[in-house]
């Protein structure tokens, strides 16, 4: 199913187009709008009840699993989520695809910001553009629901990610032989270690450099935040994933986002070369005309900076 | 082993200055000497390609795509000074390269998807021949160049890879190069590529326009 | 006719194009670049007494290439009729949209939700 909404067109064509809303009936077996998906066992287009399913489908006994028991994640997949707009509950719109919210805890949905950080993300989104309009990279977590569509290929030491779609090319490398996290090299993409809980993949990321939003809604962490991801396989075609925030700095209490990646069984899935920086000036002029700057980031130091200021003008 | 085949897997990087000039070239200041990396004594120019190379020359300072952190091209990005780690599966090699995050899906048993498509580091399909994995590389664009030096090539440009274990640490590189509108004769680059052996050796990253954009520059 | 929504995908579309209102042009194609990450349209409009050279933004030239499209397909000098939102800040742009060719063919430039 599609939407789209008609607003003030100023030269009517002869065709019109029927509006259709976003429905809480989207089928989920059979999309047409993401290549072929094959059925889940699970219905993806309502991230709280599909983090719940899958919880509760979870088995000891992966649908795919590696000579040595592991899930195996190998193969193509796209993500089944539209919470890089905004992670919270938000309607479709001429910009938006919208969707439910993309946080499972805490359970009412709504991001557990603190209230100065509220005000700082309001701003954020008067000032700055979204880092992947200049093709910077977007952190552990963002990579998996800002990408579109990916490879995941997997050996006994190594889940490694290459993805398509408006990210600028991001790939993940992530160790599983338990080898220890590297030193103080601050990155985009952090320092990603997975390693098995049962059948869960679980990885966690420090040293990553907090420079990117985590959604259009001017959403941020600093680079204090801990992140840590959860990946299973629910059946053959679906991985659950989920990413809990936990950043003292910007959040009353850790918050978790679910969703669904879902296997690509388009003829010819291939992840190719997406170019971004290469060709990327005249989008960059658009943002920089319209008054946007690239989003620095913020250091924890700086958030507590900006907390004790904001506190001592309410009083 | 991988499905019968050598084991490139692991993380290598090239150790040479070609990267600055492909061919013989004494130092300059913060660019190392270097031995040419290729098999014929000069890169085979057609007369009509070589004002153009020697613009790229004088110009390279500006006009070095690798100076304005585009992606390096085939197979530049081999021997530029970052390590790559090769994943290898059945269906494919994939190559992570910490320049720019680029990366490389190499697929077996399969075509080229048909053109006109252009691709900083082209589309690669590959077979096995004895023990050397063959890559063949086209639908690349003419704005990559194959080195600091000016050495250019066109869209049409077929480079052919070879990629052949030579002992447990080493790989012996070679690529052809084919561009008819650019040269009179297909030519030949090689080197070793040498397996980054320390315990912790790991691809990091390098986000060279990033530290360009101003936002980025102001300390903090 | 078919809106592109939200066709930037992780950098809104509204914020430099205005998406409350749609424009429907008609021109000649002067070039075309199917690149990453975002394919154009280069075309001139006849505006009366003088010549306007539109841009039009499409989604992913690798989604066109999914879909079939080539750049021989769209060759310089064919008369198209596409339809997008004007750029924000005035400059002769279209984030696109449809673009009909004098075959009948459409070729949706915009990106689907999968592909988003």
């Amino acid at each position: 199913m599609t939407r789209h909404r008609l607003k003030n067109t100023v030269i009517m064509s002869a065709r019109f187009m029927a509006v259709f809303l976003l429905s809480a009936e989207f089928s989920y077996s059979q999309s047409n709008t993401s290549g072929n998906l094959e059925d889940s066992i699970c219905q993806d287009n309502d991230h709280a009840i599909f983090h719940a399913c899958a919880l509760e489908k979870a088995s000891l006994e992966p649908a795919i699993q590696t000579k040595d028991g592991q899930p195996d994640f190998s193969g193509y997949w796209r993500r089944r989520a539209w919470i890089f707009e905004d992670l919270q509950v938000h309607p479709a719109t001429a910009d938006d695809f919208g969707g439910t919210s993309g946080i499972v805890d805490p359970p009412d949905g709504r991001v557990p910001i603190q209230l100065w950080a509220e005000e700082k993300r309001r701003e954020n989104t008067k000032l700055f553009m979204h880092h992947n309009g200049a093709c910077i990279l977007s952190g552990p977590a963002g990579t998996m629901y800002m990408t579109s569509r990916f490879q995941f290929l997997q050996d006994d030491n190594h889940l490694i990610m290459v993805g398509e779609q408006l990210t600028a090319h991001p790939y993940r490398i992530i160790p599983l032989d338990g080898r220890p996290h590297i030193g103080n090299i601050p990155m985009w993409n952090g320092d990603p270690r997975g390693h098995w809980e049962q059948n869960t993949l679980v990885i966690n990321s420090p040293n990553q450099n907090a420079k990117y939003l985590l959604d259009q809604r001017g959403r941020f962490i600093t680079e204090e935040a801990r992140i840590t991801e959860r990946m299973s396989l629910v059946d053959r075609n679906t991985i659950h994933y989920s990413a809990t925030f936990d950043d003292p700095n910007i959040y009353t209490q850790p918050f978790t986002i679910a969703f669904a990646f879902r296997r690509d069984t388009d003829d010819n899935p291939e992840i190719w070369e997406e170019a971004c920086y290469e060709n990327n000036e005249d989008q960059m002029r658009l943002f920089r005309n319209n008054g946007y700057k690239i989003y620095p980031g913020i250091t924890g130091a700086e958030a507590r900076q900006l907390k004790t200021e904001w506190e001592q003008r309410q009083q | 082993m991988v499905d019968g085949h050598p084991d490139l897997r692991g993380i290598w990087q090239a150790v040479n200055s070609a990267v600055w000039n492909i061919e013989d070239h004494p130092a300059e200041f913060g660019i190392p000497a270097g031995q040419g990396v290729i098999d014929e004594s000069q890169l085979p120019y057609l007369a009509n390609a070589i004002p153009k190379r020697t613009e790229n020359y004088l110009n390279r300072l500006t006009e070095d795509p690798e100076a304005k952190c585009f992606m390096a091209g085939v197979p530049r990005i081999t021997y530029m000074p970052y390590p790559f780690q090769v994943m290898q599966t059945t269906d494919q090699v994939t190559i992570l390269y910490e320049y720019i995050h680029t990366f490389r899906n190499i697929y077996f048993d399969s075509e080229h998807p048909p053109g006109p498509i252009q691709w900083w580091m082209g589309d690669s399909r590959a077979h096995w021949e004895g023990d050397t994995l063959v890559v063949d590389v086209i639908h690349f664009t003419d704005k990559t160049w194959f080195d600091r030096s000016g050495n250019y090539h066109s869209e049409d440009l077929h480079v052919t890879e070879r990629y052949t274990l030579s002992g447990p640490d080493h790989i012996l590189y070679e690529a052809t190069i084919e561009d008819p509108q650019i040269f009179s004769t297909p030519w030949t680059l090689s080197m070793p590529l040498y397996r980054r052996k320390e315990d912790n050796a790991q691809i990091l990253e390098y986000e060279c326009y990033a530290y360009h954009y101003e936002e980025n520059r102001q300390a903090r | 006719m078919m809106l592109s929504q939200g066709s930037y995908g992780h950098h809104s579309v509204a914020v430099g194009f205005n998406m409350d209102t749609e424009l429907l042009l008609t021109g000649t194609i002067k070039n075309m670049d199917f690149i990453n990450p975002h394919a154009r349209m280069f075309f001139e409009v006849d505006s009366g007494n003088h010549r306007e050279t539109w841009t039009v933004w499409f989604s992913s030239a690798n989604n066109l290439f999914r879909r079939g499209w080539r750049a021989d397909d769209l060759p310089i000098g064919t008369m198209v009729t596409v339809n997008g939102f004007p750029a924000r800040d005035g400059s002769l742009e279209l984030y696109g949209g449809e673009t009909k060719l004098p075959d009948g063919r459409t070729l949706f430039g915009g990106n689907r939700p999968g592909e988003r």
